[in-house]
């Protein structure tokens, strides 16, 4: 079976290197494949695969590391194998094969502690001063929605603040993930992924489950 | 984190019920299978459309494990983004380049020095003068190779000479081919005195307009070796 080309955008000057059959490429060619991979696009994302291929103990540097040591051992051998008659791009297979390196140096995956607190333990910050004042409840409000409230703040007091604040900003006071990033100084796709990991860790809680009725007693009732 | 909350948390009537009913939502989402690596890393790197940023939204906010390793990538991955991030990559490529550079010299064949000689000799400066005598093996600025020695000079009519020889007399009766853009000659290295093999090659002013400056010169094996007879 042939493999699938990719549908990577590929620049102008690229494409007649990469389609050109026979794996002949010359010095400027590879050189210019080389420069096209250090462009901060690419480079970003294939130091991204190498963070992912790398596991979960890898830090940014083992990424850099590894890339580079590609480029410098086996690149030119991968350029020389690549064969665009097979059907394959040169984009995935590059991946491919930067994968297959990058898992030979893959240590077993450890749990990375991110210091963060269950969700069971009281938090407080570093000065002692427990933050959450509960809202004060309109009058009309309905009861049920006072106890969710009640209980949403609660939990919320228990989630870490790197969950916690993302969630606040963008969930509670309506800002974006971009706005958020700049007041928490982290990137804005880490910002999206704290908010939803933020509500992963909420809808685990046993009394959230409870309150929303979606508990196993009564999903066996219904 | 450096951010800290000045003011207590608000929860407004509409929000709470927005969270409710988005709790219930994700509550009753079936779990679809684990993120693949082109989600993982497209998300991270912001290359997903919204429609597949929202699907892994969605999966995170169900599957602690995939949550996990995303927030683990993105947390890395932050080290290049940003100004520091760019200074970061920029640095990596630099040093790419750099050893791009260092590896073109080492890893030259030997076709590929005598090709480098015969460009430097026809790059240099004399030339565009017609005043032309540079040889590799006299003038240091030409880069000194084991397997080649190179001269060029111009005769009496305006051509421009050429002469190639090796003290590698296993060359002998060896055909090569000259290749620039628009031009290439075949030459045969013959035995020139006892110790050395060498072949001239005559370029008229004709042959020189069809090698622009600057434009890649190689040389191509064509027999190693003398003919079989």
């Amino acid at each position: 079976m042939r493999d699938q080309p990719d549908n990577y955008g590929y620049p102008r000057h690229v494409l007649p290197i990469i389609e050109k059959a026979g794996r002949e490429w010359s010095r400027e060619e590879y050189s210019s494949i080389v420069a096209w991979l250090f462009e901060e696009p690419q480079l970003r994302m294939l130091l991204t695969l190498c963070l992912f291929s790398l596991g979960s103990s890898a830090t940014p540097q083992d990424a850099e590391d590894i890339w580079m040591e590609f480029c410098e051992k086996r690149l030119e051998k991968v350029s020389k194998l690549f064969d665009p008659e097979r059907g394959s791009g040169f984009w995935g297979y590059l991946r491919l094969c930067l994968k297959r390196e990058a898992g030979h140096l893959r240590k077993p995956l450890e749990r990375r502690s991110d210091n963060e607190l269950g969700l069971e333990e009281t938090y407080q910050t570093t000065d002692g001063e427990v933050e959450f004042e509960r809202a004060s409840a309109p009058e009309q409000a309905p009861s049920e929605q006072w106890e969710f409230n009640r209980l949403l703040g609660e939990l919320l007091l228990k989630l870490s603040p790197p969950y916690r604040e993302p969630f606040i900003l963008v969930k509670l006071e309506d800002r974006n993930y971009e706005e958020a990033a700049a007041i928490l100084g982290i990137s804005p796709g880490l910002a999206r992924i704290r908010v939803h990991r933020a509500i992963e860790k909420l809808r685990n809680n046993e009394k959230l489950k409870l309150y929303l009725g979606m508990t196993k007693e009564t999903e066996e009732e219904e | 984190m450096t951010h800290k909350r000045s003011r207590p948390i608000q929860i407004s009537p509409q929000k709470a019920q927005e969270l409710s009913k988005h709790f219930r939502m994700v509550t009753q989402a079936p779990m679809s299978a684990h993120l693949s690596e082109d989600q993982f890393i497209g998300y991270v790197t912001g290359d997903l459309n919204e429609e597949e940023m929202l699907e892994v939204d969605r999966h995170i906010e169900v599957c602690e494990d995939c949550g996990t390793q995303i927030e683990h990538l993105a947390a890395n991955a932050m080290a290049w983004s940003a100004s520091e991030g760019k200074r970061r990559i920029q640095e990596l490529r630099k040093q790419a380049l750099n050893n791009l550079k260092k590896q073109e010299v080492l890893d030259l064949s030997f076709l590929g020095e005598l090709a480098l000689q015969i460009r430097s000799l026809l790059l240099g400066t004399n030339l565009a003068h017609g005043t032309v005598q540079a040889a590799t093996e006299e003038k240091k600025y030409f880069r000194q190779s084991e397997q080649w020695s190179c001269y060029l000079d111009i005769d009496k009519r305006g051509n421009y000479i050429l002469r190639i020889s090796s003290h590698d007399v296993n060359l002998e009766g060896t055909q090569l081919r000259l290749v620039s853009k628009n031009w290439q000659r075949e030459i045969t290295l013959n035995r020139v005195d006892p110790n050395q093999v060498g072949a001239k090659v005559v370029l008229s002013p004709e042959d020189l307009t069809k090698m622009p400056q600057g434009q890649d010169f190689s040389v191509e094996l064509i027999r190693q070796g003398p003919a079989p007879e």
